[in-house]
């Protein structure tokens, strides 16, 4: 069954078949396949070492795979560059957040492509409404587009960063593909709270999101579907709903799933 | 302290050392010495606008003394051969961007660190001044060259004017365009700047240029002034702008350039050098204070910076 039926009338903007990545002799990812739709949040869930990450960096062109095809929006890719893959569309938050913290929201909000006027002056009074209607869209609440990244909270920073990245993946694009490596590590409930009610935000308005966690009572509060990986294999893709906690970290830890048989059933790749 | 910004500070202290100074000596707030102390800072302000930006950028330029030095001899050698003041300092201008951008190619091509990079270029263009001109400074310049150094408009030394220019110039460039966003960009995180998709390597190329360009503009004014160029010109230059970066403001690991505070900072070196000066006190305990004063920048901007990552 796809992806693409499962989730009709959903528009399916990336799918993965067979990605494999090496490095040295070392199998980091075995052929894994999977799929996302606009207006979905799929979870990548997986211990240490399971290819979570390697998996995001070939789909934001920082890594190369050694086999398989990533298609963004029906246009199939043997391999993306960071800015190729900027330019169909998607768009990351890895962990170390990316922020320039002596550098303003706006600024930060705008960094690499910030608006010109007579062609060389930065344009900071549009820099800092547009920045302020983006933030107000996705229902970001900061002190001003003027704060500097270093007098903000994590929550905070971590809401910048993720405004960033739905502003780069849905340039041009009326639904962009963002992707987000442990979005709440190391916060606290009230931060997180504030990242998640973003980050479902971006569901209401047909963004694709990918998102890498650690923290599985998070993933069953807010993933449509998850993606169990361990050791470069994909051990189950399903909804949130057809399977359990506890069959989840069964399957990160090695243990045989509990449902397993529900799983074969409910995996929809 | 951490509500205010540094350049507040920085002024507020030129302003209270002024006051401290004029008691001791009643010279220190005429006209005339005021002047004379926009005068002589001009020098250092230009050369540290310059050293602002690349540090902004988490670079730094040590062979900025050196540069002065060859650029002098450079202007000497076509003001003897008969060439005009504009092309001269055009050469010198373009000696100046040449050795920037040579610093620039071993930090961004070849990925020396900068400390060592510009380290060794300090030591490479110094000893060729040395070496082209045996030591011996080329002096006699034409009377239009001079001016630049010695000459006033409107009773304000051309010094000073260019000094406001360059501090204008540079405040632009860090305020107005994305070389400035880049510097500080560079500095505080050059790898979200790069996944940004901005030109790095490109802009860090243009930093150091600036820097050299700057350095060849301090050179042109003291040239005239001293109607001499002296391989040895430049000696103390590179840390006495590192300390007035710092002093003003921009973090020596890299951030925001504060131009402003660079501006004050220089003023308030030229504050101190003049008022020790007029309270007749031994050029060597000049130095001596001139070092507690970027041991005292270096201690407020790490602090800062610690201050920073804390939050």
């Amino acid at each position: 069954m796809s992806a693409l039926t499962l989730h009709d009338p959903m528009e399916q903007v990336l799918e993965i078949q067979a990605l494999s990545k090496n490095f040295g002799r070392v199998e980091v990812l075995k052929g894994i396949s999977l799929s996302l739709s606009s207006g979905e949040i799929l979870a990548i869930v997986g211990d240490n070492g399971a290819g979570k990450s390697t998996l995001i960096k070939c789909v934001t062109g920082t890594i190369t795979p050694d086999g398989g095809i990533i298609s963004l929006r029906g246009k199939e890719f043997l391999s993306l560059s960071p800015r190729k893959s900027m330019e169909e569309g998607v768009s990351a938050v890895y962990q170390d957040l990316a922020l320039v913290e002596d550098l303003d929201v706006a600024t930060n909000l705008f960094l690499g492509a910030e608006p010109l006027k007579a062609g060389f002056l930065v344009d900071r009074g549009r820099m800092h409404s547009e920045a302020a209607r983006r933030l107000k869209e996705l229902g970001i609440d900061l002190p001003s587009t003027r704060a500097r990244i270093a007098d903000l909270s994590g929550g905070q920073r971590q809401a910048v960063a993720i405004a960033r990245a739905v502003m780069q993946a849905s340039a041009g694009k009326d639904a962009g593909i963002v992707i987000l490596d442990e979005p709440t590590a190391a916060m606290g409930v009230r931060e997180s709270e504030l990242v998640l009610g973003i980050i479902r935000g971006l569901r209401e308005k047909k963004m694709a999101v990918l998102f890498v966690s650690h923290n599985l009572p998070q993933v069953f509060r807010i993933a449509d579907r998850i993606c169990v990986l361990r050791s470069g294999m994909k051990l189950w893709c399903g909804k949130t709903r057809d399977i359990s906690l506890q069959d989840v970290i069964a399957m990160m830890s090695g243990a045989p799933p509990l449902t397993a048989e529900s799983a074969e059933v409910a995996g929809d790749e | 302290m951490n509500r205010l910004p540094q350049p507040f500070w920085v002024g507020a202290s030129a302003i209270a050392l002024s006051l401290f100074f004029s008691r001791i000596s009643p010279h220190f707030l005429t006209g005339e010495n005021i002047v004379t102390i926009l005068d002589q800072s001009s020098i250092n302000i230009v050369v540290a606008v310059g050293m602002t930006l690349v540090i902004a950028s988490a670079g730094i330029d040590l062979s900025v003394g050196a540069n002065v030095a060859v650029c002098g001899i450079v202007m000497a050698s076509l003001i003897k051969a008969g060439f005009g003041v504009l092309p001269t300092i055009a050469a010198a201008l373009l000696t100046g961007a040449l050795l920037g951008l040579l610093n620039a190619l071993l930090v961004v091509k070849l990925e020396v660190n900068p400390f060592m990079a510009t380290l060794a270029m300090m030591s490479l263009v110094g000893g060729g001044a040395l070496i082209v001109t045996q030591g011996i400074p080329i002096y006699g310049f034409s009377a239009d060259f001079s001016w630049i150094g010695r000459g006033k408009v409107g009773g304000l030394p051309v010094s000073a004017l260019i000094c406001t220019a360059v501090v204008a110039t540079g405040g632009f460039l860090a305020r107005c365009t994305r070389l400035g966003i880049y510097a500080a960009a560079l500095g505080g995180n050059e790898e979200a700047l790069r996944r940004n998709g901005a030109a790095t390597r490109l802009y860090k190329t243009v930093l150091y240029v600036v820097c050299g360009m700057c350095a060849a503009l301090a050179s042109v004014i003291l040239t005239s002034k001293l109607n001499s160029a002296e391989p040895l010109a430049g000696t103390m230059v590179e840390m006495n702008a590192i300390a007035t970066v710092v002093l003003g403001g921009t973090k020596i690991r890299g951030g925001a350039p504060r131009i402003v505070g660079t501006l004050f900072a220089g003023i308030l070196m030229g504050v101190v050098k003049n008022g020790l000066v007029l309270a007749g006190i031994s050029s060597y305990y000049q130095q001596f204070v001139t070092g507690f004063i970027i041991l005292a920048a270096m201690v407020i901007s790490e602090r800062s910076k610690k201050n920073g990552s804390k939050k």
